[in-house]
This record gives structure tokens, C-alpha cells and sequence, in this order.
């Protein structure tokens, strides 16, 4: 069992690493996002008054589309967001229009803040890391799995578990480095565990759909069974005007005993049009929180999923877990942390990979120094690409074309320029270097923003801005971890301890 | 392994058979375990008797853990012959029953 | 939050004084001692748990864990470093009884004599 797991590990530890670091950021999508768009103030409308905005909106500028799909904010996100699929018989338009847009909450109207990915980058890469689909997610899944398995041989695998429970050992080596690979592992073990599997289970109608091919002729009745999404009506071609949404949203806000999240209308402006309102996330662990659907020519509901079986509701707080939109701001800190320990137990784990099989006057073998260069690549590069993209979004000019693209570029090319060359230093040296780099590049974070922004550090401390005021905090706070990191990996170590052989068989 | 004069010449192997086998145990871990855990998770779906909707999610629910521990399993059994045979086999005869029984009417 | 924090730490230092590792540098010498410290610790974390509701069904759960977790790595760190000024008020409770009657016979010889 120890060594599957070690085989495990470190086969899928590169992209569990990246995994983890940008999932864990991914805690914060909302407030990265309101970080990366200083124009747009903060919400203040409610769901209902945003969505009778946005759909005021819509049906000026796309009247024959097939379906609006809204995302409403919140407290923690500033815009609208919605999904137009236009009509079959649309006119091709002079300008095609972006399959996403931003609306402002009060005004409907398109924003006026510059145009990025914001915290939906990191998010998507963690899952889908930037391949096409679907090999992103089928990579990301294989490397889930990978990580399930690890968890389960680690533990079996770890006989004295509660006997090593408060060992820590510093300063001897291999020894060091297992002793904290277990404490990041075994004492956050329950998150661990949970998030890998909820993780999974995210996207398990792509990675084991076949109980719906079992259990069910048409694979769609299982969604509108499970879920109440009807997605086969059709347009009935006679035309009738779309009420008014507002009302619509209230009244599910009533039903439901939650707050509204996501508004799906099809065929607006047709007699056959619906309404469906979702809410669940944010007010409770099932992130499936229900469904009212309206008529959206009368008003009248037509259908309310509310209750779901056991098994539907375990599936719901599952994705709710993995999310945790759930979470209050202190709770959602110290899941962050815990996502951070999550990427030091890979870590620390890949490193004692490495640290079990170097001989003190042995020349290091081919695949020992591949492992060592990909180790620093994975670890000490990533940050300098994830502190490369928040810096570009504030140099590159805010009415630049393409700039949303243009960022997402300096982080792979951040990235990948820091993992290529450090394979110039010696790999100790490379260590050292590149967590330097990185503390440098987060450290300047707040420094740029106050110097390309008016809502610097000091100007947020006197509106009382607290998004922008804890994200600079935190901002020096990853640079000082860094710095720490850089620190330690600089200085020469004498290790303390004579290995005995069987040690070195272990891992 | 030694040779001494006057004996056949050795064969040339293009793959050592340990790393063969070894390949055959990762198919069969990877591939199989997944074909099984697609199978018998859908067979169990298929014949519990609560509604269809709870069914299906608690064969998705459990589809990850039964993969890990069948992927764990093959390589904690020692024998390559009976992990390939009961991996294969498990897939091959829980994916047919469940083609044969057919989606609930 | 804070407060779940805080108690699982305790808990955890506790558990610590009672572990194999630990438990000379506590003066935690007899078994007895040892459960006390283990059924204190996990009472504790009961503790944290019952306190830690909140108006949304299971988060107690995801709460205590997330405290016991971070508490753990928390009370790790700080044992590996400076186990003897964390532990030092529990060896100073432990080992005062022990020392007491030791300090009464003594006394009982000291007057025996005169």
C-alpha cells in the first residue's frame, strides 16, 4: 500500500498542487472578481429589482432570443450575469454579441468596468486547467481519483496513525519532511477526504453517468425528475408579453425559505414562455436548493421542486460542501486555510518523494533530478503565475482590447517562464530564487493598486471598504509566507540524523 | 542469469515481462476497475427498490468510493491472473445483466 | 469561531499531555492520569461541537471539524517547537501532588527528631 501511494501521489502531485492552490483561491471567486473591476461598486440592489433590470434589458436588445439564463448578485458578487442562447431565426447581427454578459444590478445596463475573467479563471482552471473540453475535466477527474486512492492507501498504509498523531520532528531530514506530510495530512484528514470526494462529485454526470443510462430510456428524464429542468418546450410561435419578473422572484423567495440565486426564462416574449427561479448555496449546505417554475405569459407557477429524496439531498450538500457559498466570512477563512494545508500536504509529500532518494555523495539519478525540476516547477513557479495575473490586470490599460485574454496569457507565460528558467540555477538555488520572486511579485500587489487605482490600501481603510482593505492584508500575507519559505530553503542544513537502511526503502 | 559457452543464445525481450505485467495490472486497475464500478454500480441502481431519481444518485454517490477500492485491490492481490479475471469478469458480467434487464420501464 | 478554536486547541493540548510522546514532559506519570486528561480533552470537543450551531442544519459538523483541524496543525506546530512552556502549567498541577506527600514525610522525620 505504501507504494501505491507514493506512486499516486507523486504521478498526479504536480496537478493536484495547481489544483489545490487555485482551488483554494477559488474560495474567493466573487471578491477576486469585485477586486479585478474597481470601477463597479459594490451591490446593493436586491435579487429581484437585478433581475427586472437585466430582463429589462434583454428584451430590448435580444426580443426573439430562446433563453436568458441570469445569474443574480449577491452581497459578494457587484453584477449580473446572464447566458443569452438567441432565438433559431435570430438576424446575424453587425457585431455578434458576447455569449456572456455583465449587467449592473440597478441600471441593467452593460457595465462600465474593465473587461476580465477575474476570479472565474482560477476557478475554471482548477477543474478544467485550461485544456479543451473534455480533456481538462477527464485530466482533472484521473488526478481526483488519483488523489481518493491516495487518501485511502495513506491511511492504511499509516498503521501508527494515532500513535504519530503530535509528531513533528525538526531538522532531520527525510524524517522532517514525513512528519509533515502526515500532519498536513492526517490532522486535516476530514477536509481532505471530503473536499477530494465532493470535488468529484461536482462533475459526476460526466464521469459516471451510466446509472442514468440503467435506470432511465431518455437520459433527459432524470434531470427533470431529479431536478425539474424542462428543457423541451417549445416556442408555441403566438407571441405574449413577458410579466414582470420581480414579483416572480419574491414569491419563490417566499416558497423556497431562501434567497433567489439563478433566473432561467425561456422563449421570453412567446405564450409558451417560463420562469424558472433556483435558489440553494448561499443559505443552506444543499446547493440544490429548489426550484419554482412560473408561466411567464401569466404569472401562474407551474411547477415547485422543493423537497428532494435522501439521496438527491446528500448529492446537493455534497456540491454545497465542495462550494461552501454556505460559509460565513470567518468560516470561509479557515476553509481557506485548510485548502492551503491541503497544498502542503501534496507538497510536502512530493518533496519527501525526493528527499527519501537523494544520497549525500551520490550523483542523483534521472528520474530523482525530473522529479526535483517538476517539484520546483509546480510549487515555487505557480505563485509567481498567479501573482503575474493579479499585477497584469492592473498594468495592462483598463479600455485595452482582448485584455481579459492578455492577462490570462501573463499568468502562463509567468508560469511557465519561471518553471523554464530555473532550470539555469542549481536546484537548491532555484528554490531559494523563485519563492523570492514570488513573495516580491505579491508583496508589489498592493503597491500597484494603490499607484493604478483610487481604491489603494489607505483610501479603502477610510470608506470602510473592507474587500479591498483584507485583500491587500492578504496579499502580504501570502508574500511573508513566501519570503518565510525562501528563507528556509536558502539556508545551509546540516541534517541531524544517520539513516538506517530500512528508512530509506520506505517511501 | 549467467550464460556459458555452448548454450542457446538468449532471447531478445523488446519489454521485460515484469514491467509487462506490470503494465497489464495498471490497464486492469485503471480500464477495468472503471468498467467494473460502472457496471456494478449501475446493476445496484438498477434493481434498489426506492424511486428511480434515488436510485440513480445514490449509484453515483457511491461509484467513487467502490473505484478506489477496486483500484486499490488490484494491486494489493499479488496473483496479476486473479485480479485481471475477477476485474474483467466483474465488468463483463454486471455490465451484461444490466443490458439485458434493460432501463426500468 | 474564535471560541471553538480555542477550546479545540485546549482539547488538543490536553490530548497531548495524555499522549505516549508527550506525557513525561506533562507529568502525566500514572495511566489514571493519562484517561483523566483523554475524557477531559474529548469532553471538550463535545463542547465545541454543541456550541457550534448555527442557523443552517449540519453546519455544527463542518464547523467542529474545520476548528479541529486547524487547531491540531496549530497545537502540532507549537509542541514541536516549545513543548516544555506549552505543557509547563499541566506538569505544574500533576507534579504538585506528587511532590506533596513526599514533602510531608519529611516534615514527619524533620519533627520525628526533634
Amino acid at each position: 500500500m505504501a507504494w501505491i501511494h507514493g506512486w499516486l501521489g507523486l504521478l498526479a502531485g504536480w496537478i493536484l498542487f495547481a489544483m489545490f492552490l487555485t482551488g483554494t483561491a477559488s474560495y474567493f471567486r466573487p471578491e477576486i472578481t469585485q477586486w479585478m473591476q474597481p470601477e463597479q461598486p459594490a451591490n446593493r440592489v436586491s435579487a429581484a429589482a437585478a433581475a427586472q433590470s437585466a430582463v429589462r434589458y434583454l428584451s430590448r436588445v435580444g426580443a426573439g432570443d430562446e433563453q436568458w439564463y441570469i445569474y443574480l448578485p449577491d452581497d459578494r458578487t457587484a453584477v449580473t450575469r446572464v447566458f443569452a442562447i438567441p432565438g433559431a431565426d435570430a438576424k446575424p447581427a453587425k457585431r455578434p454579441r458576447p455569449p456572456e454578459l455583465e449587467l449592473d444590478p440597478r441600471s441593467g445596463e452593460p457595465i462600465h468596468a474593465r473587461e476580465t475573467r477575474g476570479g472565474e479563471h482560477f476557478y475554471r482552471f482548477h477543474f478544467q486547467l485550461q485544456l479543451p473540453h473534455p480533456w481538462g475535466r477527464w485530466l482533472a477527474g484521473l488526478c481526483a481519483m488519483f488523489m481518493l486512492g491516495a487518501i485511502v492507501s495513506g491511511v492504511v498504509t499509516h498503521k501508527r496513525i494515532f500513535a504519530d498523531f503530535f509528531t513533528l520532528r525538526w531538522h532531520k531530514g527525510q524524517r522532517s519532511w514525513l512528519d509533515a506530510h502526515n500532519v498536513s495530512a492526517v490532522l486535516a484528514l476530514p477536509y481532505h477526504a471530503m473536499i477530494t470526494y465532493t470535488g468529484l462529485m461536482t462533475l459526476v454526470l460526466m464521469y459516471m453517468p451510466w446509472p442514468i443510462a440503467a435506470n432511465y430510456r431518455q437520459p433527459a428524464d432524470f434531470g427533470k425528475e431529479a431536478y425539474g429542468y424542462v428543457f423541451d418546450n417549445k416556442a408555441s410561435g403566438r407571441a405574449a408579453p413577458l410579466v414582470a419578473v420581480a414579483p416572480l422572484i419574491a414569491d419563490a423567495e417566499r416558497r423556497l425559505g431562501q434567497h433567489a440565486q439563478r433566473v432561467v426564462i425561456r422563449f421570453p416574449g412567446d405564450a409558451a414562455a417560463t420562469v424558472a427561479v433556483a435558489s440553494g448555496g448561499a443559505s443552506g449546505l444543499n446547493a440544490r436548493g429548489g426550484t419554482v417554475t412560473y408561466s411567464g405569459a401569466t404569472g401562474r407557477v407551474t411547477a415547485a421542486d422543493i423537497g428532494a429524496g435522501p439521496a438527491l439531498s446528500t448529492a446537493g450538500v455534497m456540491l454545497g460542501l465542495h462550494t461552501a457559498q454556505f460559509a460565513a466570512p470567518a468560516l470561509r477563512w479557515l476553509l481557506f486555510a485548510l485548502g492551503l494545508t491541503g497544498a502542503a500536504m501534496v507538497g510536502t509529500g512530493l518533496l519527501l518523494w525526493t528527499a527519501a532518494r537523494r544520497r549525500p555523495n551520490v550523483a542523483p539519478f534521472f528520474g530523482l533530478r525530473l522529479v526535483e525540476r517538476l517539484n520546483i516547477a509546480a510549487i515555487a513557479a505557480l505563485p509567481i503565475g498567479m501573482a503575474s495575473y493579479l499585477l497584469a490586470n492592473r498594468l495592462i490599460p483598463a479600455a485595452a482590447a482582448g485584455r481579459a485574454d492578455a492577462e490570462v496569457a501573463t499568468m502562463f507565460y509567468a508560469w511557465g517562464g519561471a518553471a523554464l528558467l530555473q532550470l539555469a540555477r542549481p536546484a537548491k538555488r532555484a528554490w531559494c530564487e523563485l519563492f523570492a520572486l514570488g513573495a516580491l511579485l505579491f508583496g508589489a500587489i498592493p503597491l500597484v493598486n494603490a499607484a493604478t487605482t483610487e481604491r489603494g490600501f489607505f483610501a479603502s481603510l477610510r470608506a470602510g471598504d473592507g474587500l479591498f482593505v483584507g485583500f491587500d492584508v492578504a496579499m502580504l500575507a501570502i508574500a511573508a509566507l513566501l519570503a518565510a519559505a525562501a528563507w528556509s530553503a536558502g539556508r545551509e542544513r546540516q541534517v541531524k540524523t544517520r539513516r538506517k537502511v530500512g528508512e530509506l526503502a520506505h517511501v | 542469469m549467467l550464460m556459458q559457452r555452448g548454450q542457446m543464445p538468449r532471447r531478445r525481450v523488446l519489454i521485460r515481462p515484469a514491467a509487462l505485467a506490470m503494465l497489464a495490472r495498471c490497464i486492469t486497475a485503471l480500464l477495468g476497475g472503471y468498467a467494473a464500478t460502472a457496471a456494478l454500480v449501475s446493476l445496484v441502481s438498477r434493481l434498489l427498490p426506492v424511486s428511480r431519481a434515488e436510485a440513480t444518485a445514490w449509484g453515483m454517490i457511491t461509484s467513487f468510493l467502490v473505484y478506489a477500492v477496486i483500484g486499490l485491490w488490484c494491486f494489493h492481490e499479488p496473483k496479476l491472473v486473479r485480479v485481471a479475471a475477477l476485474i474483467w469478469g466483474v465488468a463483463a458480467l454486471a455490465g451484461g445483466v444490466v443490458w439485458l434487464i434493460g432501463a426500468r420501464a | 469561531m474564535c471560541e471553538g478554536f480555542v477550546l479545540c486547541a485546549l482539547a488538543f493540548v490536553l490530548l497531548a499531555a495524555a499522549s505516549h510522546r508527550f506525557h513525561r514532559d506533562a507529568g502525566a506519570t500514572s495511566p489514571a492520569q493519562r484517561r483523566w486528561l483523554r475524557g477531559i480533552g474529548a469532553a471538550l470537543i463535545v463542547v465545541t461541537l454543541l456550541r457550534a450551531g448555527t442557523a443552517i442544519d449540519g453546519e455544527r459538523w463542518v464547523r467542529l471539524l474545520v476548528c479541529a483541524s486547524l487547531a491540531a496543525v496549530a497545537v502540532v506546530l507549537t509542541l514541536s517547537v516549545r513543548a516544555a512552556a506549552v505543557l509547563y502549567p499541566l506538569r505544574r498541577l500533576l507534579t504538585r501532588r506528587v511532590a506533596a506527600p513526599a514533602g510531608r514525610e519529611v516534615e514527619a522525620l524533620v519533627a520525628a527528631q526533634g
